[in-house]
C-alpha cells in the first residue's frame, strides 16, 4: 500500500514507530534499567498510537509500583476537565507526558460535569490536589449560542462561564490551570463576511480567543492554543463530526497524538523540562554543500537561490531563538579554521561566531562533542536539541545520548525550521527580561571555563588522573570487543581495516604477528579497552598493521604510552625499527600527524612508510603508570 | 485490491487495534464474541479501517459494522 506524506498529525519531527516497540517495553519491565524512567521515555520518543500510548500508561503504572517512585521522571498530578470523551485522551496523555520527561497521573471529573467539578470542592479533581488542571472545553461545552434569532452567537455570556470554572478550580484545588482557546469553527454562515460581522461563530470564536489571552495572565493561568493548533493541523483534519456525534471524542482521533504532545509539552514547561539549547550542525543544516568540500563559493547560501534562502531560514529560526533567550552552539565534523571560514568569511551568512555560545567542530563523534557542549555551559543533557541533517548521526546521538532530543529535520531543508518549532522543544510558560539576558549568560560562562581549562596546565591536569594502563596480546575473553573496536573506530585508525572475529582470532594465533589490547583506568573508573594494535612481524622490522584507539582518551598521552611499549617489545625481540603507514579517509584526520608527533622519520614520498629506528628511540615521557593487575586476563 | 487482500488488510487491523486480547480472526468474530470491541474499541478500529482503506464511512455504515462479515462486504463491494 502506497504510504502517505507525513502530514502534521504524524509528529513528523519524531522518529517513526519501532516494529520492535512491542518486545522493546516488554524487555524494559522484565529488567529495567537503573534509569527506567530515561528508557521509558526514549521509548515514548516516537510516532506511537493509542495502542503503544495505553501500553507505556500501564508500563509506567506498574513500574512506579515497582520502584515505589517516578524514577528520573518528574511526577505531575493533572486534573482533566473536559466537555469531551477522555478515556483516549488519558492514555495519550501519559505516553506524551512521558516523552516531556513527566510522571504524569491523571483524575478526570465525570463525563459533562466541568462546572460542578470546578465549583464544587469535594468535586473528584478537586479533592486530588491537581498541580495542575487542564480545562479543555470546546465551542459545544460553553454557552455560545445565543438563541434563535440574531445574533445567533455572543462570546460574553461563555467567558464568563469559563471564567467561573477557572476560579472554581484555582480557589478549590489549588492547581495552576491551563485553560484551552476555541479552534476556529470549520464553517461560514455568510462566507468572508462571518469575520467582519458580530454575531457569527467565526466572530464569536475569534472575540472569546482575544479576550482569553488578555485574561489569563492576569490570573495566572496559562494557555493552551488549540486555536492555533486545530489552525496547523488544517480544521477539516481537526473535527470529525461523525467522532464527535457517536463518541464525542475532543477532536478527531488522529489528532489526538499531536493533541496530547501539545498539552504535555506545556506540562513539561511547566516542570522546567523545556530545552535550553540548540546544537547545530553545519553542512548541509546551516548551508548547502559540505564546505570542506566545496568551499566557500562552492556552498549554497545565496539570497535568490532557492536553496540558499532555505538554509538563511533555517539561521533567521536559529537567530529568533537565540533572542527568546534559547542558547546556540554548533556541533560539526569538520577542521575548526574550515567549520568557522563561513561565519568569518561568507557574505549570505545570517549567523556569526559571536551567536554561537560554544563552537565544537573536530572529528569526535557528536554524543561526546555534545556531552562536552553540555558541560561548557553547565547544562543538563536534557537541555539539549540537535538539529543535523544527516541520520546517522541523529541514530547515533539518540542512541548514546537518549536525553538530547533529536529531530527528525523534514526531507528537505526548507522544511526544517517549520518542524523544528513545531516539535515544541522550547515550550515555555512565560517570558521575563532574564530569558532575554540568557542566551548572553549562557554564553559568557562558557567563555569562561573555556578560559579555565586553557589556562590549566596540561601535565598537571594528566597527572591528577591517575592513569594506569594494562597491556595484554589478544585473548578469548577480549575478542568480541576487539573486533567490535577494529569495525567501528573511523577517526584515530591508521589504517581503518576491518576483520572479523576469526580473522582477529587467526591474528592471536599466528607467530608472524604481534598483537595488543590496551585498557586504561583512571580516577574516574574504567575505560575499558581504549586500543588495539597489530604487527606483522618481520626478521628486522615489525610493520604496524593495525593501530586504533577510542576517542574517549586522546589528548591523554595514551599513544606515547603505547608506542613505548611497542619499542621495548619489538627490541626485546630484535627487531631494529617500527614501519607505519597512514592511509587517509574523510574521517581520520586526527591520526594524519601520528608518527610525526611519535618521532618517527618521514617518508620521502606519501607512498612510502614512516619508520622509527629502536636503537635511537627515547621514550616519550607518559602520566600513567602500568597496571599489571590485569592485563592478561582482562576481560571484555 | 481483491477480496483475498482485503480480507488480510482487515485482519492485520483487528490485529493492530485489540492487540494483546485474546481472539482469532474470523467472519464470525463480531462485537459479542470479542470484548474488547466495546463502543471505544468501535471507534479506534473504524479509525484504523479508515486510514488502512484510505476511506470514509458513513454514521450508518459505522453502525451497520457488528462483525466482521459487513465490514468485509462493505469493503470488497469498493473501498
Amino acid at each position: 500500500m502506497p504510504t502517505a506524506p507525513q502530514g502534521p498529525a504524524d509528529l513528523p519531527w519524531l522518529p517513526r514507530l519501532s516494529p520492535q516497540f512491542r518486545a522493546d517495553l516488554a524487555a524494559l519491565e522484565a529488567s529495567p534499567p537503573a534509569d527506567w524512567g530515561l528508557a521509558l521515555r526514549a521509548l515514548a520518543t516516537q510516532h506511537i498510537g493509542l495502542t503503544q500510548a495505553t501500553a507505556l500508561a500501564s508500563s509506567l503504572a506498574r513500574l512506579q509500583q515497582a520502584h515505589g517512585g517516578n524514577g528520573s521522571l518528574t511526577g505531575l498530578r493533572l486534573g482533566l476537565a473536559s466537555n469531551a470523551t477522555v478515556d483516549f485522551l488519558k492514555p495519550m496523555l501519559t505516553a506524551s507526558a512521558l516523552r516531556h520527561g513527566l510522571a504524569l497521573e491523571v483524575i478526570s471529573g465525570d463525563f459533562g460535569q466541568v462546572a460542578q467539578q470546578a465549583m464544587d470542592p469535594q468535586s473528584t479533581i478537586n479533592r486530588a490536589r491537581p498541580d495542575a488542571v487542564l480545562i479543555a472545553v470546546s465551542q459545544a461545552g460553553l454557552p455560545l449560542r445565543a438563541g434563535a434569532a440574531w445574533p445567533p452567537f455572543a462570546a460574553a455570556p461563555a467567558l464568563a462561564e469559563l471564567g467561573a470554572i477557572r476560579d472554581g478550580f484555582r480557589s478549590h484545588s489549588g492547581a495552576l490551570c491551563l485553560v484551552q482557546n476555541l479552534p476556529t469553527p470549520p464553517q461560514l454562515l455568510f462566507g468572508s463576511l462571518d469575520a467582519a460581522t458580530r454575531g457569527t461563530l467565526r466572530a464569536e470564536t475569534t472575540a472569546f480567543n482575544r479576550a482569553l489571552a488578555a485574561d489569563v495572565g492576569k490570573h495566572g493561568d496559562l494557555l493552551i492554543d488549540v486555536e492555533w493548533l486545530a489552525q496547523y493541523l488544517g480544521l477539516t483534519r481537526w473535527y470529525d463530526e461523525r467522532q464527535w456525534h457517536m463518541a464525542r471524542l475532543p477532536c478527531a482521533l488522529a489528532a489526538l497524538p499531536l493533541y496530547a504532545d501539545f498539552v504535555a509539552r506545556a506540562l513539561g514547561a511547566l516542570r522546567g523540562k523545556a530545552r535550553k539549547c540548540l546544537v547545530l550542525d553545519l553542512d548541509n543544516t546551516l548551508w548547502g554543500g559540505v564546505i570542506g568540500d566545496d568551499g566557500l563559493d562552492g556552498i549554497f547560501l545565496n539570497v535568490g537561490d532557492a536553496r540558499g534562502e532555505a538554509f538563511r531560514e533555517i539561521q533567521q529560526t536559529a537567530l529568533d531563538l537565540r533572542s527568546r533567550g534559547v542558547v546556540l552552539a554548533v556541533c560539526s565534523k569538520n577542521d575548526d579554521a574550515t567549520a568557522r571560514a563561513p561565519f568569518r568569511e561568507h557574505p549570505g551568512m545570517l549567523l556569526k561566531e559571536s551567536d554561537i555560545a560554544v563552537f565544537m567542530a573536530n572529528w569526535d563523534d557528536k554524543a561526546t562533542n555534545i556531552e562536552r557542549i553540555a558541560r561548557q555551559l553547565e547544562l543538563g543533557l536534557d537541555a539539549m536539541v540537535l538539529l543535523d541533517d544527516n541520520p546517522a548521526e541523529r541514530a547515533q546521538v539518540r542512541a548514546a545520548l537518549p536525553q538530547v532530543a533529536v529531530p527528525e529535520p523534514g526531507g528537505d531543508p526548507s522544511a526544517y525550521p517549520a518542524q523544528l518549532l513545531a516539535a515544541g522543544y522550547f515550550e515555555s510558560a512565560g517570558f521575563t527580561a532574564e530569558d532575554l539576558a540568557r542566551a548572553a549568560d549562557y554564553q559568557a560562562n562558557a567563555a569562561r571555563a573555556q578560559m579555565l581549562t586553557g589556562a590549566r596546565n596540561l601535565d598537571d591536569f594528566l597527572r591528577t588522573l591517575q592513569m594506569r594502563i594494562a597491556f595484554a596480546p589478544f585473548d578469548l575473553q577480549g575478542r568480541k570487543r576487539i573486533t567490535q573496536l577494529i569495525n567501528k573506530t573511523n577517526q584515530f585508525n591508521v589504517t581503518t581495516p576491518r576483520y572479523t572475529e576469526q580473522q582477529v582470532a587467526g591474528f592471536q594465533e599466528s607467530a608472524h604477528h604481534y598483537t595488543l589490547q590496551v585498557r586504561l583506568t583512571d580516577k574516574f573508573g574504567d575505560n575499558g579497552m581504549i586500543g588495539v594494535v597489530i604487527c606483522e612481524k618481520q626478521p628486522r622490522e615489525w610493520r604496524i598493521d593495525t593501530w586504533l584507539m577510542s576517542c574517549r582518551v586522546l589528548n591523554r598521552g595514551v599513544e606515547q604510552a603505547i608506542c613505548n611499549r611497542l619499542a621495548v617489545d619489538a627490541a626485546a625481540a630484535g627487531a631494529q625499527r617500527l614501519v607505519g603507514t597512514i592511509i587517509p579517509t574523510a574521517r581520520n584526520g586526527i591520526v594524519r600527524d601520528l608518527y610525526q608527533r611519535l618521532g618517527f622519520a618521514q617518508p620521502a614520498s606519501d607512498a612510502q612508510a614512516w619508520t622509527l629506528e629502536l636503537s635511537q628511540y627515547r621514550p616519550h615521557a607518559t602520566w600513567m603508570s602500568p597496571d599489571e593487575t590485569r592485563g592478561a586476563q582482562a576481560s571484555a | 485490491m481483491n477480496d483475498h487482500a482485503v480480507r488480510a488488510t482487515v485482519a492485520r487491523v483487528f490485529a493492530e487495534v485489540f492487540e494483546g486480547e485474546d481472539f482469532a480472526f474470523s467472519d464470525q468474530l463480531s462485537r459479542e464474541t470479542l470484548k474488547a470491541w466495546d463502543s471505544l474499541g468501535h471507534i479506534r478500529l473504524i479509525g484504523a479501517l479508515e486510514e488502512a482503506f484510505d476511506t470514509r464511512f458513513t454514521i450508518e455504515e459505522i453502525e451497520r459494522f457488528t462483525g466482521v462479515t459487513p465490514i468485509l462486504v462493505r469493503l470488497s463491494a469498493g473501498a
